[in-house]
């Protein structure tokens, strides 16, 4: 049963065509995420979802009720929002207890007070957000929003401003915080990664449309086109002309080839173990090695292309740079792209 | 390097004594008793004061100016919050148009002004050259910049958009998040301009002596009409009056001084 | 590509209804909060451009106020008298704001010499005496260098006569009062874009092998010039307008711009709006040539240290 539904939403400010057609569909508790790089209109369609943002044409729904034209007050979502927005002349406490009293509602300290044990703030209720760090200021934003126990809630690149480290652990906190209450969330991110940590279900977007959807695993491992594979992993990706020439083979169609770096495999020139039945062979120089701690990345040149490789750092297994190698193929990693 | 830096000492003492002896000279003046060819005063006395602070006149110039700038800041501030907040929230568009207005007094000398207001209010439907009404219409325009800046700033400071967003997402109404989110974090900086405000109009005598003159004396119309009569008396005017300026200049520069050392209210 | 519309709802039959009365709700709002904008666009109408629109409009009338002419204008450039009033104005205008953007330029930088603390206090002196100005400060230099000034008579009985020649109510007077307000605005103009100026900048010279010379020559005077050309305009725009130190100074003894205007417009004797305003109209003209000069400059300003 769907729970969120947008149906056909078209935006554009003067003849600039912000988001074009899009539809999407989400079941209750579903964890989605939009990636894209900036200006793809994926904050644009959760302002939408919001009702910070007017839509042209389409339409959205919530547990079955057309919220398209209702005022955000009305729309019983929460958002947080990539600096937070927090009350600057508020507490902690009244921060988080504003919305409940805006609808004046009962209970509201011990609401509060829950919501501020969930995201483990014990003791900050009287601080001011300005004296909380990164970290603590985005839990109040989120807690201000999940306190409204809204029907969806909308993150917009919440934990972008944050150093790699808490980042890390929010991205664990929030996940943990999302299944406990068993919230519809809509996340929005530019970072691949951590929409594969986080998300049931990826929608990848670009120039304003969605351009593939699915799980992590169905976004990594069959990208539907150049732009997935190049945005989603490092992949390379050649013309089938070029591959046809350097497999020498003609058994493979499509318009292009995206094979994922780490499972080509390399083989230094004159070993003779090569499985030519199940990996095609490709002969290569190495052009450059650079390492990223565990892994090693190599760039290998070769008559008509470059490749990258990556392969995992194990000790004194380097290749160096200007060897001549093999490299090998997994028939079935590559993927034929249509366009 | 010591030699500059005596050059430089030089240089910023004989600049401060330039700016400073005109003040000295007159607060000298203002409480001098005997003095003709002496480089101080024979004598003190501090009855030019007590002469100032017995003439109603003064105290009746002093109630003009502050009837001028109470009815003129409020107005300001009660007109240009609303209208500088929905232009910036709502209709984005037009905001390089308020600007213009707004700023464009910048460039106009009251002198000029002065020209047109007479023009239109001395005759016509509404008549009100000669009253203090045209100066607090007047005074509106003079103070609109500073009112503008700090108003605007103000709330792009406290990213006054996004925090109207967050309110009206959980429930708040348009003036609901106006009053409560928006307006408790734009005061200081309202203030700080508003202070300004009051400064300047403190010691705006163009438009005063233009447009009203005697019939509605403000402080400076009395200074200027006192100038060429005693001047021990007319010194204590210009201290006293100089001292009222310094210190809404000086919890100006405070306020501002602390708000760039205080932690930034919004991080990230 | 998956399809993600199968499981699309049937919208509700009465949502177009619905929709229409929202959008007219909508339009309700954007009216109410338009109705706020009124009181202002009724102060800039009936005090900022109306009469902006009322001067130049009437500078273009004959002295009856009725017959639509290019008199006023003629009659100001004809005549040797308003013509004297409009030199004395630019040329107390230009040689003010140059002596105080040259005072302005070695201050600021000598400010630049001491520790953040003094420089502090310097700034907050700049600031103080910027404040006064006008009646006061007119005030100020009379009892200074008057006729019966402290000085005069003091210099005068010591038997140094450097004032003897010196008459505070002319031109020389003028001058003296005009810089004496216009350093402190010039120091605050400026001094910021000394601050521009990195430390890195000079070691990155030295580095090149420049000296202290070559780099203000080549870096530091090329870096604050739109600031000094900036200061210089605003300075000029604040010397031609000035009308109440002029006013209290000399009345109407010294033939300015400004008092010219002031007289035509609101005296008693010499009334005529209609020149009065063509007048206004040109000293408006200059003051807005001079701040788009200064915009321009402070663009260049930001570009340049971003």
């Amino acid at each position: 049963m769907s729970y969120v539904t947008i149906d056909q939403v078209t935006k554009g400010y003067n003849h600039q065509v912000v988001l074009e057609n899009i539809s999407l569909t989400l079941k209750k508790g579903e964890f989605a995420t939009l990636l894209g790089q900036s200006g793809c209109g994926k904050s644009t369609l959760l302002r939408s979802i919001a009702g910070l943002e007017d839509v042209n044409e389409g339409s959205i729904f919530i547990d079955g009720k057309d919220i398209t034209h209702l005022s955000p007050r009305n729309r019983e979502v929460g958002m947080v929002f990539q600096s937070y927005a927090l009350f600057p002349n508020m507490t902690v406490f009244e921060n988080i207890a504003y919305g409940l009293k805006m609808k004046k509602a009962k209970d509201i300290k011990s609401r509060v007070t829950r919501m501020i044990e969930l995201v483990d703030l014990i003791g900050k209720e009287q601080s001011y957000p300005h004296q909380l760090s990164g970290g603590q200021q985005q839990r109040v934003a989120l807690s201000r929003a999940l306190v409204m126990e809204p029907k969806v809630l909308l993150l917009d690149e919440p934990l972008s401003a944050l150093d790699a480290k808490i980042r890390k652990n929010l991205q664990k906190e929030l996940k943990r915080i999302q299944k406990e209450l068993d919230i519809t969330t809509i996340f929005v991110t530019h970072d691949q990664e951590e929409a594969m940590t986080m998300s049931d279900r990826i929608f990848v977007m670009n120039k304003g449309k969605i351009v593939q959807s699915g799980s992590p695993t169905e976004i990594y491992t069959s990208p539907v086109n150049t732009f997935v594979a190049k945005f989603i992993g490092n992949y390379n990706v050649l013309s089938i002309d070029v591959f046809r020439k350097l497999v020498q083979s003609t058994e493979i169609d499509g318009n292009e080839v995206a094979i994922r770096p780490e499972v080509l495999q390399l083989v230094a020139a004159g070993e003779n173990h090569l499985d030519l039945q199940a990996n095609w062979d490709i002969k290569g120089t190495i052009k450059d090695v650079s390492m990223t701690g565990n892994v090693l990345r190599y760039e290998v040149e070769t008559e008509e292309s470059a490749f990258l490789v990556d392969d995992l750092h194990h000790q004194g297994k380097m290749l160096e740079q200007g060897a001549q190698v093999h490299i090998l193929v997994p028939k079935k990693e590559c993927i034929m792209l249509a366009n | 390097m010591k030699s500059s830096l005596a050059f430089h000492k030089v240089i910023v003492g004989l600049l401060v004594i330039y700016l400073i002896i005109p003040l000295v000279g007159t607060f000298l003046f203002s409480m001098a008793g005997k003095w003709d060819h002496t480089i101080l005063p024979e004598s003190y006395t501090v009855k030019w004061y007590i002469e100032l602070f017995q003439d109603e006149r003064f105290y009746r110039a002093l109630q003009h100016t502050l009837f001028l700038i109470v009815v003129t800041v409020g107005l300001s501030v009660v007109i240009m919050l609303p209208t500088i907040f929905i232009i910036t929230v709502y209709f984005g568009k037009w905001e390089k148009w308020l600007q213009a207005a707004s700023m464009l007094p910048y460039g106009i000398p009251p002198i000029v002004g002065a020209v047109g207001l007479i023009k239109v209010y001395s005759d016509g439907p509404i008549q009100i050259a000669g009253t203090p009404w045209i100066l607090v219409g007047a005074y509106f325009i003079t103070i609109l910049p500073f009112m503008y800046q700090g108003i605007r700033n103000s709330l792009r400071t406290v990213n006054a958009i996004q925090l109207v967003d967050a309110a009206e997402l959980l429930g708040a109404t348009k003036f609901q998040a106006f009053r409560t989110v928006v307006f408790p974090n734009i005061i200081s900086g309202i203030l700080v301009s508003t202070l300004l405000s009051v400064a300047l109009l403190f010691s705006e005598f163009a438009f005063a002596n233009l447009l009203v003159g005697g019939r509605f004396e403000t402080i400076q119309i009395y200074l200027a009409d006192k100038l060429n009569k005693s001047g021990h008396l007319t010194s204590a005017i210009v201290i006293t009056y100089y001292s009222i300026i310094l210190l809404l200049t000086g919890t100006v520069l405070k306020l501002t001084f602390r708000k760039e050392n205080a932690p930034s209210l919004l991080k990230g | 590509m998956v399809n993600v519309r199968t499981m699309k709802p049937i919208p509700p039959l009465l949502a177009n209804i619905e929709e229409r009365e929202v959008l007219r709700k909508i339009k309700k709002q954007k009216l109410y909060l338009l109705a706020l904008l009124l009181p202002f666009i009724l102060f800039i109408i009936g005090f900022e451009i109306g009469p902006l629109v009322a001067m130049l409009k009437d500078s273009f009338y004959a002295d009856d106020g009725i017959q639509v002419t290019i008199q006023q204008y003629l009659t100001i450039f004809k005549s040797k008298f308003y013509l004297q009033a409009i030199q004395n104005s630019l040329v107390i205008s230009l040689f003010s704001a140059v002596t105080s953007v040259i005072i302005a330029v070695i201050a600021a930088y000598s400010f630049t010499k001491f520790s953040q603390k003094i420089q502090n206090r310097l700034l907050m002196i700049a600031n103080m005496t910027s404040n006064f100005e006008g009646i006061p400060l007119s005030f100020s230099y009379i009892i200074l260098l008057g006729n019966n000034g402290l000085f005069t008579l003091l210099f005068s009985k010591l038997g140094l006569d450097i004032f003897a020649g010196f008459n505070l109510y002319s031109w020389t007077g003028l001058i003296l009062v005009y810089i004496y307000f216009q350093i402190p605005l010039a120091i605050m103009l400026i001094y910021p874009s000394y601050q521009g100026i990195k430390k890195q900048w000079k070691e990155a010279s030295s580095l090149l092998n420049g000296t202290a010379l070559s780099f203000w020559i080549h870096i530091g005077i090329p870096v604050l010039l739109p600031s000094i050309a900036g200061t210089f305009s605003i300075l000029f725009a604040n010397a031609m307008g000035a009308y109440a130190t002029a006013y209290a100074l000399v009345g109407s003894n010294y033939n300015l711009l400004s008092l010219q205007i002031a007289s035509l417009v609101s005296s008693d004797v010499s009334l005529r709006p209609q020149l009065g305003s063509a007048m206004g109209v040109l000293l408006a003209a200059t003051m807005i040539g001079a701040m788009w000069f200064n915009e321009r400059m402070m663009r260049r300003i930001r570009r340049d240290l971003r």
